[in-house]
């Protein structure tokens, strides 16, 4: 999946995007929560803007999903297996990932760039019946007030930011120790070149064009690199692959397009 | 509403089932194991009336009832089908299948629809975690964008992710939610009753094929057996305002001394064939179970298999997708459901239809061909073991608990 997250993207200015840690919530008039949730149908429609979207998230959510449960020893068959952890999602765009997480039983707060994005989660997590904390945000702002999370997920978010060593350090500083990471993003390549800029803004049109900038696409070595110096563990690179013939997702081993880093804190 | 409800009056479930047959409580049974909460509006229907008829759980079934803890209770009172004939008309060549076809265990088991009924009642009674059964009936269903809200007959209100409707070939449910049926008009109709004979039947069952339709004897506990007797709609009717000793006479005559001197026959009940198919398996936060979405022609007679497979394949979609986190009653988990289990239920409504129309009407040529088929087939072992495969088992991906595993 070329990351699709798009209203993520830190670096793209957005006329309608209030700044981060702009005061959210409360203040928006009747007409810009119409927008929103108009926009949080988008989001959520499975047929809709998102649906490459919404074909892909079962899959990395069972991969997510099954790495926490090894890692905190914890039973999937159970209802909310993790409650009484924590769980940050940066960039958490419309709450894809952060709504399920909450009803697997994490305490969730999910922070993104975009004050609409905010928005739009929000209004979709009251309708859902889910309590998340949603804030407009920059992970650098959780630092400083001291807050740090049993997991962190970064996951198609580290192609959008302006520098990359500094968002992963701030992410790992985020994670509490013992706990554990997962950053996913596109790899820089040819192959990500042709499939994930080429192929989802022009071709298939899974994305707006000008979503990703090919040239800002990291290498698995370099999110590596950037984990291990501040600290991380890294335990596990995969792929995350698309089948255009069967219209599939599956984990694989090829890192050359879209793939995903699992690094945990030591305890 | 001019009223504020206290919380207390609404019930917040991830699934709220409604029906009152057996397959509505097998369908609660599956998705609490999954860890669901399930809320079944209305209850089984009462377990006291002997409403006659069987239902016939096949072999390949059967997992399904063992791995939801059901089975040890059924089979206590279930009779095992050892032996299974199939007759055409008044000719002597037929099918014969018995056990040695498939093994040592039996092609499946009969058990009467309210004993069925019974365990599970007792079981939902055992309040398990995660169920709640409210003796209300549905007054008003709203399918919204985020979820499902029912408002009962007792004030009450019922709040869920997905509603699985197994509330029977003519669903209410359905029909509110404004789905549609594919169905065709057969002229049939189905007498059923109960019956006690004097010489044991050791597990036989027994179809025969006459041009009014198909006329089957299954077996039941003791020197019972259920007869399932289908005709056109005119001699049907008149079969069900006989006199019970004329209409013994008519019985016996039709059983040709099958299973020896008849001596009981319980209440009769009248079901016209109508079979038919859902335009769709799911809707906006619904999904149709069992006679909901397909009743075929009874002549292959495995109904409450198609069920079976249908509540085993949507309780581990939506056991999948609530681990993983997700909504489990989005449209795109639904359609899983719809994917999986609508061709199979068109194939067994084809073949269904097929085998009436073959088998009932008198056209002598047609007799004489399906005649020497039936024999053939009878002869030719992988041909035969394929149409029984048909018969009692399915086609497609085997789902998680017909697999004899848990979910």
């Amino acid at each position: 999946m070329a990351g699709t997250d798009d209203f993520t993207a830190q670096t793209k200015p957005d006329s309608s995007a209030g700044g981060p840690e702009s005061t959210a919530g409360g203040t928006a008039s009747p007409s810009e929560l119409a927008k929103f949730a108009a926009m949080a149908e988008s989001w959520w429609d499975p047929d809709g803007k998102f649906k490459p979207l919404h074909k892909f998230n079962p899959i990395r959510l069972a991969y997510i999903r099954d790495h926490l449960a090894s890692h905190f020893a914890r039973p999937v068959a159970r209802p909310e297996p993790f409650s009484g952890l924590t769980l940050l999602d940066i960039g958490c765009g419309g709450g894809l990932l952060t709504e399920p997480m909450t009803r697997l039983g994490f305490t969730t707060t999910g922070v993104d760039a975009l004050e609409r994005n905010v928005q739009v989660a929000r209004l979709h997590a009251a309708r859902s019946g889910l309590t998340i904390n949603y804030r407009c945000a920059m992970p650098e702002a959780l630092l400083s007030q001291g807050l740090r999370y049993d997991v962190v997920l970064a996951m198609e978010v580290v192609e959008h930011v302006s520098d990359v060593d500094l968002f992963l350090s701030t992410a790992s500083e985020l994670v509490a120790p013992g706990g554990i990471l997962l950053a996913a993003t596109l790899n820089r390549t040819i192959k990500s070149f042709v499939l994930g800029k080429v192929g989802a803004e022009y071709i298939l049109r899974w994305l707006p064009r000008g979503t990703h900038d090919w040239r800002k696409f990291v290498q698995p070595s370099e999110l590596s690199s950037g984990l291990r110096g501040a600290g991380m563990t890294v335990k596990e690179i995969k792929g995350m692959s698309y089948n255009p013939f069967a219209d599939l997702w599956s984990i694989t081993n090829d890192l050359e397009v879209n793939y995903v880093v699992v690094a945990v804190k030591p305890g | 509403m001019d009223n504020t409800k206290s919380s207390d009056d609404v019930v917040e479930a991830d699934v709220m089932v409604v029906g009152s047959g057996a397959i509505a409580g097998v369908l609660v049974c599956a998705m609490a194991s999954a860890g669901l909460r399930v809320a079944l509006v209305g209850g089984l229907a009462d377990t006291t009336v002997q409403d006659g008829g069987v239902l016939a759980i096949s072999a390949a079934s059967r997992p399904l009832f063992e791995g939801l803890d059901l089975w040890d209770d059924l089979a206590a009172q279930a009779e095992p089908i050892l032996d299974f004939r199939v007759v055409d008309g008044v000719s002597r060549l037929f099918l014969h299948y018995d056990q040695a076809d498939l093994g040592f265990e039996p092609f499946g088991w009969t058990i009467a629809n309210n004993q069925v009924r019974d365990v599970l009642t007792a079981r939902l009674a055992m309040k398990a975690d995660g169920v709640t059964v409210i003796p209300a009936s549905v007054l008003s269903l709203d399918f919204g964008t985020d979820g499902v809200q029912a408002r009962l007959t007792d004030g009450r209100q019922v709040a869920a992710r997905v509603l699985a409707a197994a509330d029977g070939i003519n669903s209410p449910t359905r029909l509110g939610a404004g789905i549609g049926v594919i169905g065709w008009e057969t002229g049939q109709t189905t007498i059923v009753c109960d019956i006690e004979h004097a010489t044991s039947h050791d597990g036989f069952a027994y179809e025969h094929f006459l041009p009014g339709g198909p006329f089957v004897v299954l077996p039941m506990t003791g020197e019972r057996a259920s007869v399932a007797w289908t005709e056109r709609h005119l001699k049907a009717l008149r079969l069900l305002d006989m006199e019970e000793g004329e209409f013994l006479a008519a019985l016996r005559k039709r059983l040709d001394g099958v299973l020896g001197e008849l001596t009981q026959v319980g209440p009769r009940r009248a079901i016209p064939v109508c079979p038919q198919i859902a335009d769709a398996y799911v809707g906006k936060r619904l999904a149709l179970v069992g006679e909901a979405a397909l009743s075929a022609h009874p002549v292959v007679g495995h109904g409450f298999d198609q069920a079976c497979r249908d509540v085993a394949a949507l309780a581990e979609v939506l056991a999948d997708a609530a681990r993983i986190g997700l909504d489990i009653g989005e449209t795109g988990i639904l359609m899983k459901y719809q994917r999986w289990r609508r061709p199979d239920a068109i194939a067994t409504l084809v073949a269904a239809e097929a085998f009436n129309r073959l088998f009932s009407n008198d056209f002598a040529p047609l007799r004489f061909g399906r005649d020497l088929g039936l024999a053939l087939v009878n002869k030719v072992a992988p041909v035969k073991k394929a149409l029984l495969q048909r018969v009692t088992g399915f086609s497609g991906e085997v789902p998680r608990l017909l697999r004899g595993e848990n979910l």
